[in-house]
């Protein structure tokens, strides 16, 4: 097993969590450059990988970008200005439905591409039993999560 | 719901640091510290480290991986809400140190027991194996993070 040296050295599984955070949007942007893409809102890559995912269901998505239903508005806003999705309203029962632009399409597909760079990384610094342990892990901090009341 | 094997790393990361931001946004309510701005906890967390004396402002705002306009603002708001005091450094005057108000110490407090309620609430889900993976694993995302991309 080689274990990066910095999981010798104590810290909290929040710091390395703070610190570990930036691996994927560094990773991504890199992407983003080479593409021409430099204008995508934080978190609105969340969005437009969701979309592209198939992901519909608007109260999830934002639950799972930890943001406020006001800033969600005002991401989906900057996204559809800056040309990357639409939003079309149904004239019958007036309920709003989220596609991406093929430049939305673009970008999802760049950050498709980072995560991949990372995860296969990851895999050439990590056994198949030390990725799915530590996948576990982050599990279960999502299960605390969703076992702590909301604030 | 999905098995976790089935949800990409990224999402799944972000469940995880949720459980601490979460956590620690309910330990601060309860201590009536409810308007620290984001990436405050980081900064009254680090300077909990230095007891009483001053930090040099520029040793913080470069452990906080912002822009120096970004960090300066932070702590600029941190100030302004009570919870970080700020002086010039009597010893060379071009200098700013910044350390913790009583309220800044009660936040950091509060802070640091939601950490551990979560650290300790995680151990009792997983092996300790699985925990120093864990470990091992944000290592990695550390050290790939840190390496340039092309």
């Amino acid at each position: 097993m080689s274990t990066p040296s910095i999981a010798d050295t104590y810290l909290s599984i929040a710091e390395l969590m703070r610190i570990a955070r930036g691996s994927y949007k560094r990773a991504i942007d890199a992407v983003y450059a080479a593409r021409g893409i430099d204008d995508v809102p934080n978190p609105g890559g969340y969005i437009l990988a969701y979309l592209a995912g198939g992901q519909k269901q608007i109260p999830q998505m934002i639950d799972g970008l930890g943001i406020g239903k006001r800033e969600y508005d005002e991401l989906l806003d900057k996204l559809i200005l800056r040309g990357y999705i639409t939003r079309t309203i149904d004239p019958d029962d007036g309920s709003a439905s989220l596609a991406l632009t093929e430049r939305g399409q673009a970008a999802a597909e760049a950050i498709f591409e980072g995560g991949r760079v990372v995860d296969a990384e990851l895999e050439r610094r990590l056994t198949a039993d030390e990725i799915a342990a530590m996948r576990r892990g982050l599990a279960a901090l999502g299960e605390i999560k969703l076992s702590l009341p909301k604030v | 719901m999905a098995s976790h094997d089935e949800v990409p790393l990224p999402d799944l990361m972000r469940g995880a640091r949720d459980a601490y931001r979460d956590a620690v946004r309910r330990a601060l309510a309860d201590a009536g510290c409810d308007d620290i701005p984001r990436n405050g906890a980081f900064v009254l967390s680090g300077l909990a480290a230095f007891e009483s004396d001053f930090s040099p402002q520029a040793d913080v705002v470069a452990s906080l991986g912002l822009s120096k306009q970004g960090a300066s603002q932070l702590i600029d708001a941190l100030v302004l809400r009570g919870y970080v005091e700020r002086r010039i450094d009597p010893e060379d005057r071009r200098r700013m140190g910044v350390r913790l108000t009583p309220r800044g110490r009660r936040a950091a407090t509060a802070i640091r027991a939601a950490i551990d309620e979560v650290e300790a609430a995680v151990t009792e889900l997983i092996t300790a194996d699985q925990l120093q993976a864990l470990r091992a694993g944000l290592a990695a995302f550390t050290e790939i993070g840190a390496q340039p991309h092309n």
